[in-house]
Formats: structure tokens, C-alpha cells, sequence
């Protein structure tokens, strides 16, 4: 069981509330009260709506509160707090007699009226905020502009000082050249001078330039002359350079002859060597073979002699043989 | 036996009805721990009427309000920017009670602009006491969806619907109440209302919520009187049930 917590109304008092006659609650399931925590009086699947807000229990209903003999629900009441019957009643005719409902009608109409401006209020609003909007766009522009300003006055105003200052000192040095001017006007005559004679010297280069000139347009009359005569050293040239180029052909020909027959010289010079060599050898051989023939001669002389000698010593031994043998012939 | 005190003209028993709740859903995403959604035997279910049956209903009444909420949440459901646009574009002056709780697309954020007055639940601005209290509210969400609500209007030069910051008041969150004025203020809306306790039985598993006249009434009424004080000063609108400070001065208990 739920408990609710309030203050009961005693004797004379009943609930402040106006709800029975005012408030309608449609359930999920159709079920109507007239209050949130009242009982139920009807329902809306069964019977239409202005019927159940007529029927015996709503009028019921009505009736504890008009009266102070409040049901259960409305004495446990929790939301609505206590006020005399005779406040109660007050309020309740108010709310339910035709002339409360021709007032409700009025200011319903009103309140349709004061809708229709307030949407066309809202309308204005939101473009007046467009409009604010682009005046404050505007606005930190032109403070922009202004800082700009500022900052372009107080560069001006240093600008000013600056020249003031510079106008001081051009003063100042304007002195100093109006004391330098007798020594400038001595230095002035001395320039004018100095410029006449380069005048002069001037006019002295002029007359060399036109002379030049003159030279100039000789040489150029020769100019052609000149042109042709190189032209045909240059036939000559190029006819030249085709000769030496030819006779470097040919030298180039001869070079590669003359390191052939160079080679073939090295190769007879020293198959001569050799052969030289070879001679050279043969010669002492010869020179030891004839040194050597006296010897031999000698030897040779030698050889017959101890061969005459051996003849003889062996006829000598042989003729005693044959005399023996018989076959010793006559001497 | 009726007493001439007791009689009532009849035309003083006609009901002249300003203000229509109508209860898309009785189902929840949240199960706050003052709330009846939570109670286990409780059932929730949705709304069956076309919008269009819906609207002739609204428009023969002639409300200064409709309010598309009841004990659920309207923007759990799918379709509910369609009826609210439908709504909408019969005149009627249509209001919602919601808690935030999910993160609304563009469409949602652009309906809930073009509402009369939104009204947002928001206990406490300590998150990890939300989180308890309303067990699965984060509160950087809500505080994102309010934000780009208020963002919307701004830019596209649309009325702020009336911003309503509604708080259920418990012991635990009575004395952070003058930084809920603050919060309301820095959000940019417009009014804080205290709403009175009733106290369903304690649900298993969640944290145990108490009335402040059960707990310290005069540390409640000092905190209220603090959070007016600072109401007044950021010129935020800041209200009460009168059932609320009647329970702190006198304390008196119904079950």
C-alpha cells in the first residue's frame, strides 16, 4: 500500500483543488479519472468523452470536493494542499460559469491574436539579428578603420616632428653654407676657369675626332679593296692547306715505308752481325787451325819420321824372317 | 440527507476540462524507485486510438492543454513524433512530461520544439544518485538532449516551448534541491517544480527512499527556502505542490 504524506482539511476546509472540474487523464486503456490519483470514472472505449465527464461519479466527485466530504483518494492526496469550502467554491464558479467561459473564450481569441504577433515578432527578430549582426560586422570594421586611423595620425605626428627636426638642421646648415659661400664663389672662379680650359682642350679632341673621322672614311674606301684582296688569300689558303694536306698523305705514306724498310734494315743489320760474328769465328778458327799447322807440320814431320823409322825397324825385323823364311829378296 | 451547505447548482457539476492527459503508453524504459511503474505486479500497455479519432476527441474539448503522458514514457514509442505532429498541426496546444532518457534523433528534438511546454524529470544533479533513484537514467544524456532542444529553438529562431524541471523529492535528494535551481538555470529553462511523495513499497534490490518529513522536515524546509532564495536571485520559476510543504509542517501519514 502506498503512503502518502499531506495535511487532512478539518472542519469548513476541503482540498484545494479544482481538478474534478478542469482535468481530464485518459489512460492507456481507456479508463478516464479525473485527477491522477482519483478513481475511475468512466471509459473512453465505451462511452464518448463528454459523456463520462457527465456521468454520476464524475458529478460525484465533484460534489465531495464542492462539499468537503472528500472520498478516500482525495483525502490522501498528496499534491493539493487545503482551503476553505467557501475559497473552493469561489474558484470553481469562476472556472465553470458562462460568464468565466465568455471570458475564457475572449482571452483565448486574444491569446490567438497575441500568437499571430508573437510569430510575426519572431519573424522580426530574426532578422533584426541578420540586421545586428551585419552592423556589428560593420562596427569591427569601422574600429578597424579607426585603429588604422590612429595609428596612421600618430605616424603623421612623428612624421611632423621628424621634419620639424630636419628643417632645424637644413636651418642650421643653410648657416654654415651662407658663411662657406665667399670661399665657394673663390672656388667657383677657379671651376670657371678650369672649365674653359677643358673647353678648349674639348674643342682641341673635337677637331682630332673630325680628323679621325676623315681617316676613318678613307678606310673604309679601302675597305673593299681590302676584302677582296683577303678573299683570294683565303682561295689561296684553303688551296694550300689541300696541298698539305695531300703532301701530309704522302708523308704519312713515306713514314710507314721508310718504318718498314727500317725494320728490314734491322733485320739485315743483324743477320750481318751474325753473320760477322760467324766470320769472326771461322777466322779465329782458321787463325788456330793455321797456328796450329806448324804444329802439325812438325808433328807430321814427327809421325813420318818415327813411321821411316818404324819402317826400318820393321824391315829390319823382317828381312831376318825371310831370310829364315827364304822369301828375303836380294838386296 | 443532502444540507442546503451541501447543495450544489447543477451547472456548478459541469466539467469544463483545460487540461487533457492522454496516456500514449503506460509502459516505461525507466523503473524509478517512487514511481508505481516499478511495483512487480504492475502492467503497462499502450494507447489504441488512431490519431486522427485522437484529435476529433481533443479539438471538441477545446483544452488550453493536452499533455501526451501519463504513467509511461510517449517516447518509447515508435510513431509518437507522428501523433504529436498530428497534433500539432489541428492547433491543439500539446505539452509532454518525459524523462530524457534516451538519446532523441533530430525529428524528436524538432517535434518536442514545437511543443507548448516540456516537461523533464530530473531529481537530483549528483548523476550517481539519479542512477539509483530513477535505476538507469544517465544524466549527461538527459542534460545532452535538453541542450540540443534549447540549441534548436535558438537557431532556427523558434519559441522555447516552457521548459518545466520536475523533481520527485526523497531524503536523499531533498538537500541537493538548491543545486537543481542551478542546474534548471544553467540549462536554460525556465521552472522548477517540487512534486510530493508517495511512497510505493520499497522495491527488492533498490536503493530505500524515505519522505523528508520522516527523516529531518526542518532540513527539508531549510534546503526549499535556500533553493527560493536562489530561484528568485537567477529569476528561474520555482514551484512546489502545495501537498508538500503541508507534509513538512505537519506530517500526516495516509495509507
Amino acid at each position: 500500500m502506498a503512503m502518502s504524506f499531506n495535511k487532512a482539511p478539518g472542519p469548513g476546509e476541503t482540498r484545494d483543488c479544482t481538478d474534478p472540474w478542469n482535468f481530464v487523464i485518459v489512460r492507456s486503456n481507456g479508463d478516464v479519472s479525473l485527477c491522477c490519483r482519483s478513481e475511475v470514472v468512466g471509459n473512453v472505449k465505451r462511452t464518448p468523452l463528454p459523456e463520462v465527464l457527465e456521468s454520476d461519479q464524475a458529478k460525484e466527485l465533484r460534489r465531495g470536493v464542492w462539499t468537503g466530504k472528500l472520498n478516500y483518494d482525495c483525502l490522501r492526496c498528496s499534491e493539493r494542499g487545503v482551503a476553505t469550502i467557501e475559497d473552493l467554491r469561489a474558484r470553481v464558479r469562476r472556472g465553470v460559469s458562462d460568464r468565466a467561459a465568455e471570458e475564457i473564450a475572449s482571452l483565448r481569441s486574444e491569446r490567438h491574436v497575441l500568437r499571430q504577433i508573437r510569430s510575426e515578432l519572431l519573424k522580426e527578430r530574426a532578422g533584426l539579428h541578420g540586421h545586428v549582426g551585419a552592423i556589428e560586422g560593420e562596427r569591427d570594421q569601422l574600429g578597424r578603420h579607426a585603429a588604422t586611423l590612429e595609428s596612421e595620425l600618430a605616424s603623421l605626428r612623428a612624421h611632423g616632428e621628424a621634419l620639424e627636426a630636419e628643417l632645424a638642421r637644413l636651418r642650421e646648415h643653410a648657416k654654415v653654407l651662407e658663411a662657406e659661400r665667399p670661399q665657394l664663389r673663390g672656388h667657383i672662379a677657379n671651376l670657371e676657369g678650369e672649365n674653359a680650359a677643358l673647353k678648349r682642350h674639348g674643342e682641341a679632341l673635337e677637331a682630332e675626332l673630325a680628323r679621325l673621322r676623315e681617316h676613318t672614311k678613307v678606310l673604309e674606301a679601302e675597305r673593299p679593296q681590302l676584302r677582296g684582296h683577303i678573299a683570294n688569300l683565303e682561295g689561296e689558303n684553303a688551296a694550300l692547306k689541300g696541298h698539305a694536306d695531300t703532301l701530309e698523305r704522302e708523308n704519312s705514306g713515306l713514314k710507314g715505308h721508310a718504318r718498314a724498310m727500317d725494320s728490314d734494315a734491322r733485320g739485315l743489320r743483324e743477320h750481318a752481325q751474325a753473320l760477322e760474328a760467324e766470320m769472326r769465328g771461322v777466322h779465329g778458327h782458321a787463325q788456330a787451325l793455321e797456328a796450329e799447322r806448324p804444329h802439325l807440320q812438325g808433328h807430321i814431320q814427327n809421325l813420318e819420321r818415327e813411321v821411316a823409322n818404324l819402317h826400318a825397324r820393321l824391315e829390319a825385323k823382317r828381312n831376318p824372317i825371310k831370310r829364315i823364311l827364304g822369301l828375303a829378296k836380294p838386296k | 440527507m443532502t444540507s442546503e451547505v451541501d447543495e450544489i447548482p447543477p451547472e456548478m457539476l459541469r466539467a469544463r476540462p483545460r487540461t487533457i492527459y492522454v496516456e500514449m503508453t503506460s509502459r516505461c524504459n525507466l523503473l524509478c524507485t517512487y514511481c508505481p511503474v516499478s511495483q512487480p505486479d504492475y502492467k503497462g500497455e499502450d494507447l489504441l486510438m488512431e490519431p486522427e479519432a485522437l484529435a476529433d476527441v481533443l479539438l471538441r474539448a477545446q483544452p488550453d492543454e493536452v499533455q501526451l503522458s501519463g504513467h509511461g514514457e510517449t517516447t518509447m514509442l515508435r510513431d509518437w513524433t507522428r501523433v504529436a505532429r498530428l497534433l500539432l498541426a489541428r492547433g491543439l496546444p500539446v505539452t509532454i512530461t518525459s524523462n530524457f532518457a534516451k538519446r532523441f534523433n533530430d525529428e524528436e528534438i524538432d517535434t518536442l520544439a514545437r511543443f507548448r511546454a516540456v516537461k523533464i524529470s530530473v531529481d537530483t544533479t549528483d548523476a550517481d544518485l539519479q542512477f539509483q533513484l530513477r535505476r538507469g537514467l544517465k544524466l549527461d544524456k538527459l542534460t545532452d538532449n535538453l541542450d540540443r532542444l534549447v540549441a534548436h529553438c535558438e537557431s532556427n529562431f523558434i519559441e522555447k516551448p516552457f521548459l518545466h524541471i520536475s523533481c520527485t523529492i526523497t531524503h536523499l535528494n531533498m538537500p541537493l534541491v538548491p543545486d537543481l535551481v542551478r542546474w534548471t538555470h544553467a540549462r536554460k529553462a525556465h521552472a522548477l517544480a517540487l512534486v510530493n511523495l508517495v511512497r510505493h513499497p520499497d522495491i527488492e534490490g533498490a536503493v530505500k527512499i524515505l519522505h523528508p518529513s520522516e527523516v529531518d522536515p526542518q532540513g527539508a524546509v531549510r534546503a526549499i527556502e535556500e533553493a527560493q532564495r536562489i530561484a528568485d536571485e537567477l529569476g528561474v520559476r520555482f514551484d512546489m505542490e502545495p501537498g508538500l510543504i503541508d507534509s513538512l509542517e505537519v506530517g500526516q501519514t495516509w495509507q
